[in-house]
């Protein structure tokens, strides 16, 4: 119920209260009433249409007040050196930084890190700053394909980032990844956002260790993602990134066997590595209840930026040079933001935050069921699956013949409508 | 706790600079004041009442031919004997297992809310207007909520307070005014509080809040309640402030600390220890107490799938938007399901369960997000046998739906000290609306021409988009269910691409008779 | 998922004879009070022996569902378990040479009726009493479960393993089947995986501790051991006693949810809960 909703269910109550007689319209005549002159151009927001499955008694809840959930994330599956955060989140730098803000920020990551939450930052540069405070979280170095690789490989080995995250442009760039991963031993990231959704593979097969996926970029550049939600997108990336996996297990599969024919004892783990590459989704995942349904539907990391955080205090323009205010602030924003990531996996009946599955996922519309792939309410199957079931039922009454290729076809164009 | 200085002013700005805004750009000021609080208070932020999902389907459910108000055609329609009486609108709980039962004249009946997150004035405004209303012959059910149970709820007889040692009784007193003392409710009639007319149902919940073995010996049923709607794997919460000495007398707990009750039973972890406890609490009520088991809508089949096994007399389902005092605001937004979906899945349960076993009475009630009349009637339609209704009565005690609830600072005085309420306007506003509301059930069930209001059934109902269509299995006002629409699609699909199959079939029997 | 209880002789080459099917059945008939949805046991002998593999499966016709039995040569084994695979209805429940493992719905008498539990012979054993938490009430769902992976691996479970469909879906990758749609499956293919990797059942229960999300108890049981394993939280209770025996009946270990049941067959010296996060092993002597 939004303001206006709450108006008429005040409206109709009180005047039962009051007369203790029959109305003439009942809340629901009048919020449909209501609904027939909404502005049609209103945008929806898919999200708020996905809810979890909680934990009760076919499952039982953990508490996170009195039991240790996990948040606990490894970066690296090529490298030689990984990346542990213990919160699950990357915050990225942003141009509204001035350097006091970056200054704060600085410092809030370090006060959290000595405390135990390590989360990661990405930026062009280190942060520069006045207390001469060593860096303390991981520090993840943002470079572009512009600048010669030679150049760049020089910097950062001046600079000692944990990490590097490139981003993406065209096919220069998978040249510079693998010159890239022979001369760097910690993770490399790659973001995608630009060339989403092609090449993955290509991409992958380099030796990275995982891939960031900005929704709000993927949405302005590519067609089809234009008129989809962020949901679709990570969707579609965990599902490239699943079949990438089976291909990997299959190839390591049919080695293992060829070595176990040659009696080979060597450590049989080194084939194209494990194939756990790291899912990093940025761009409208700001709240905590986006932050879970995103991990749900197939994200490991999440890119958070505190920016918008920042501009609230715009609102107390006063202050912003103040860099203890500011450090308070996005401390304390943290923590609190912690405390929620934990408390919703628990009260989902996981101990690690990484168990979330998408069959956690409810949802109350078909358009989040078709993007998503997510379950409806109720009936427990996503609204592909009563389409596909209704199609077999319908071709098995009228005993229609009909290939593979031309039932997908069909199932395209019938969830299209 | 109230909101921080910072917290006012920053939302003071925002709604200037909304104000100020062009229509072009989206304010989302919830989540703005969301941030703005995890940065001031440094930690989770609370809310009251329930999630507001922006699609809680009942109003794209019509029930065909339902009028609130009643003509005289209808009343003609009726036996002349009949006229304007004798609907039946009771509700009978218990009988599976137990001995006794309850039976009450409304198919809707008062959720918990417990003390401590109402404060006094509410809880005795309540109390008042059921007694009212049953010594007018509509008896109502209440649950006590999870806080445990006032003394004129639990004592409210002699007969009640002569089980009780003489000094106890004296101790149940002096703590009786103690209590309306601290609310200055000192003018309140002793010989009127002091008696229940209405059947009491005692929540028995994770936090285990009374001392006092009639919390489960005196009630008329117990509900023993796994979650709630609201906040699906998460304990029950009262924020420090409003954990007052007597609140915490109540409770057995220390006072101004924050109540956060386990997430789960700590004896039950799971479906047999579920029978082990019924079986328990079974031994201490000798058979003869209802018992009623309330969970949130989450994995609707699978829980009252174990509830039936269970030796439980009645299930209770939550839906999503089921309010609360205090919730953390993100984690009540987004676990549960809509009340209107989780009936099919109780319902196909239930009727997977009687495929192999002997039909017994087993009720099936629920809450959340349930104010009036129509969509009581919807629920029964749709296989309910009774209703729970919570912000209903707030709303009629005068809630302005803020959700401010967990601050002490409610504009109605409901949840909150700061404002006062008025108990005797109250009292009248409740008993109006359960009339009025018990009326309106009646001219529904008397404008279908039934003769009880649990004879509507699922064939009254119509629902208006593909949606609700699809997750209450009901047909569209043109007649045709999802089923008919979506082939009806598949058939014009596959007229386009010519694959209709009707002239391969023809073909291939052509060569079959040659 | 609901009462787990197990029997591991002292000493059996005393007692080669003794029907320990008798002890479980016990066992599980005072707690069947609380689950009585399906009930099954595994009991392990080494005199049941044979060249050949006994394979037994569920075939799915008509939401009925039909026993059947094949003895298989070593040779044919392979051929054997791939058509099986391809028939979407066949639900195998059993690969083994020296277990014997039953399994229906119903209650435990029912199951002696049948198949006349009380008089099977063995070492050790482990048997179930089932109340369903997320899957249908059907023979294929009844504990204990196996695995095609590995013979003679049996395991029953109490509790909910919440990360099922990750675990499963990573062990699908590696190839391997998965036959009926409970979690409590995954203990058996996982612990085999482990095995066939190092053959070391403590470090494959540390595995399985370490990967598995919510509240669990199981005990694993191989022709040579028993691991009786709870989750590091200690959610769901585990506990052992042992039974001094006579100079007629032998000395055990018994494994139970509860104390009842140890006590109704005497097990009651000794008496500890199994450490949460630590499987307590029994091996045969």
């Amino acid at each position: 119920m939004n303001n206006s909703e709450k108006f008429l269910i005040r409206k109709s109550i009180l005047e039962l209260a009051r007369t203790g007689m029959p109305r003439t319209t009942s809340i629901d005549d009048d919020i449909r009433h209501n609904n027939q002159n909404k502005n049609k151009y209103e945008t929806v927001n898919l999200w708020d249409y996905v809810t979890t499955l909680g934990a009760q008694l076919s499952r039982p809840a953990y508490d996170p007040y009195r039991e240790t959930i996990n948040l606990d994330t490894t970066i690296g599956r090529n490298s030689s050196y990984n990346v542990n955060l213990t919160i699950p989140l990357l915050i990225y730098e942003n141009m509204l930084f001035s350097n006091d803000v970056l200054e704060a920020v600085h410092r809030t990551l370090n006060r959290l890190a000595e405390e135990g939450n390590v989360l990661g930052f990405v930026s062009e540069s280190e942060i520069k700053n006045t207390t001469a405070d060593k860096r303390k979280y991981p520090w993840f170095k943002k470079i572009s394909c512009n600048t010669t690789a030679a150049n760049q490989l020089k910097s950062y080995q001046i600079d000692s980032p944990q990490g590097i995250v490139l981003e993406y442009e065209d096919h220069n760039s998978i040249k510079l990844l693998k010159n890239l991963r022979k001369e760097f031993g910690y993770p490399i990231l790659v973001d995608i956002s630009n060339i989403f959704p092609n090449y993955i593979n290509e991409i992958l097969d380099t030796g990275i260790d995982g891939i960031i996926v900005d929704t709000e970029k993927v949405k302005k550049q590519n067609e089809i993602y234009k008129t989809k939600h962020a949901i679709a997108v990570i969707r579609d990336t965990r599902n490239a990134l699943n079949e990438y996996s089976k291909i990997v297990n299959k190839k390591n599969r049919s080695n293992l066997y060829q070595d176990c024919n040659n009696n080979n004892d060597d450590d049989i783990k080194s084939y194209h590595g494990s194939a756990e590459v790291t899912l990093v989704i940025a761009g409208d995942v700001n709240t905590t209840g986006k932050i879970i349904k995103s991990v749900a539907l197939g994200a490991d990391i999440i890119g958070y930026s505190t920016s918008m955080l920042i501009a609230y205090s715009e609102i107390f323009s006063d202050r912003l040079f103040e860099i203890d205010f500011v450090t308070e602030r996005v401390y304390s924003h943290m923590i609190a933001t912690k405390e929620e990531i934990k408390g919703i996996p628990a009260a989902l009946g996981y101990s690690n935050f990484h168990n979330l599955t998408p069959s956690d996922l409810r949802t109350s519309s078909i358009e989040a069921s078709l993007q998503g792939d997510i379950l409806l309410e109720g009936v427990d199957k996503t609204y592909y699956q009563i389409i596909d079931g209704l199609f077999d039922e319908y071709i098995k009454e009228n005993r229609i013949q009909i290939s593979l290729e031309e039932r997908k076809e069909i199932l395209k164009s019938l969830v299209r409508h | 706790m109230p909101y921080s200085k910072d917290v006012l002013n920053f939302k003071r700005n925002i709604l200037k600079a909304a104000v100020g805004a062009s229509q072009n750009s989206y304010f989302d000021q919830d989540k703005l004041i969301l941030d703005v609080r995890k940065a001031i208070d440094s930690h989770v932020p609370y809310s009251g009442l329930g999630a507001r999902p922006p699609n809680d389907y009942f109003p794209s459910i019509k029930i065909i031919g339902a009028r609130l108000q009643t003509t005289e055609q209808d009343d003609l329609c009726h036996d002349h004997h009949e006229k304007n009486t004798n609907i039946d609108t009771n509700l009978i709980i218990g009988g599976r297992y137990s001995s006794n039962f309850i039976l009450t004249n409304t198919p809707f009946f008062v959720s918990g809310m417990s003390y401590g997150s109402l404060k006094l004035p509410a809880k005795i405004a309540l109390h008042l207007a059921l007694n009212r209303l049953a010594k007018e012959g509509i008896k109502v059910m209440m649950n006590t909520g999870e806080g445990g149970a006032l003394p004129w709820e639990l004592y409210g007889s002699d007969e009640a307070r002569s089980y009780v040692s003489k000094r106890r009784q004296d101790n149940i007193l002096n703590y009786a005014e103690r209590l309306l003392r601290e609310h200055h409710l000192d003018s309140i009639d002793r010989d009127h509080l002091f008696c229940r007319f209405y059947p009491l149902i005692t929540q028995y919940a994770s936090g285990r809040f009374w001392r006092d073995p009639s919390y489960l010996l005196n009630a008329d049923a117990i509900e023993i309640k796994i979650g709630q709607g609201a906040k699906i794997g998460h304990g029950g919460l009262l924020p420090g402030p409003k954990v007052t000495e007597l609140v915490a007398e109540n409770r057995g707990i220390p006072p101004y600390k924050v109540a956060h009750s386990p997430s789960r039973h700590l004896d039950i972890l799971g479906p047999e220890d579920l029978v082990a406890k019924i079986l328990e609490l079974r031994e201490i009520t000798d058979w003869k107490i209802p018992i009623i088991v309330k969970i949130g809508s989450s994995r609707v089949y699978d829980d009252i799938e174990i509830i039936l096994k269970s030796y439980a007399d009645a299930a209770s389902i939550d839906g999503l938007v089921g309010g609360t005092g205090a919730a953390p605001w993100e984690l009540r937004d987004i676990i549960g399901i809509n009340t209107l979906p989780s009936l099919k899945p109780a319902k196909e349960a239930i009727y997977d369960y009687y495929l192999n076993h002997q039909d017994d009475k087993f009720q099936l009630l629920v809450h959340g997000g349930i104010w009036d009349a129509e969509r009581i009637a919807k629920c029964i339609a749709l296989g309910a046998s009774g209703v729970g209704i919570g912000t209903g009565f707030l709303l009629c005690m005068g809630c302005t739906l803020v959700q401010d609830c967990y601050t002490n600072m409610c504009p109605a005085g409901l949840t909150g000290s700061y404002e006062k309420l008025d108990i005797e306007k109250s009292i009248d506003s409740i008993v109006n609306y359960v009339k009025g509301t018990l009326h309106e059930l009646k001219n529904i069930a008397r404008s279908l021409r039934r003769k009880s209001i649990h004879d509507i059934r699922k064939e009254d109902l119509v629902a208006m988009d593909q949606l609700s269509s699809i997750a209450s299995d009901l047909p569209l006002e043109d007649g045709q269910t999802y089923r008919d629409i979506i082939k009806g699609r598949i058939a014009t699909v596959l007229k386009e691409k010519n694959l209709i199959g009707v002239k391969t079939q023809l073909y291939t029997d052509q060569f079959r008779n040659q | 998922m609901c009462g787990i209880c197990g029997i591991m002789l002292e000493n059996y080459c005393c007692y080669n004879d003794f029907p320990i099917g008798s002890i479980l059945y016990k066992m599980m008939e005072s707690q069947q009070i609380r689950a009585q949805d399906s009930t099954g046991i595994a009991i392990f002998n080494k005199k049941f022996d044979h060249e050949f593999y006994e394979i037994e499966y569920f075939k799915k016709e008509n939401d009925k569902y039909n026993r059947f039995c094949e003895k298989v040569y070593p040779e044919r084994l392979n051929t054997v378990l791939y058509d099986l695979n391809q028939d979407p209805n066949v639900i195998i429940s059993t690969c083994a040479k020296q277990m014997s493992l039953i399994k229906d719905v119903g209650l435990v008498r029912d199951l002696d009726t049948k198949y006349n539990i009380r008089s099977i012979q063995g070492t050790h054993g482990i048997g179930h009493l089932r109340i369903a938490t997320s899957s249908r009430v059907t023979p294929d769902n009844a504990h204990p479960f196996s695995t095609t992976i590995m013979p003679d691996i049996a395991v029953v479970h109490n509790g909910e393993i919440a990360n099922y469909s990750k675990l499963k879906s990573s062990l699908e990758l590696q190839g391997y089947h998965f036959y009926s749609r409970c979690d409590s499956e995954v203990i058996a293919v996982f612990i085999a995986d482990q095995l066939l990797k190092h053959n070391d059942i403590e470090r494959a229960n540390h595995e399985f501790i370490n990967k598995a999300d919510g509240p669990f108890t199981y005990i694993v049981s191989t022709p040579n051991c028993l691991a009786l394993v709870r989750d590091r939280f200690g959610a769901r209770k585990g506990i052992f006693g042992y039974n001094p025996g006579t100079r007629d009946y032998p000395s055990f270990w018994a494994i139970a949810t509860d104390l009842s049941a140890l006590d109704c067959v005497g097990a009651n010296l000794y008496v500890e809960t199994s450490q949460p996060g630590k499987p307590k092993i029994f091996y045969k002597k």
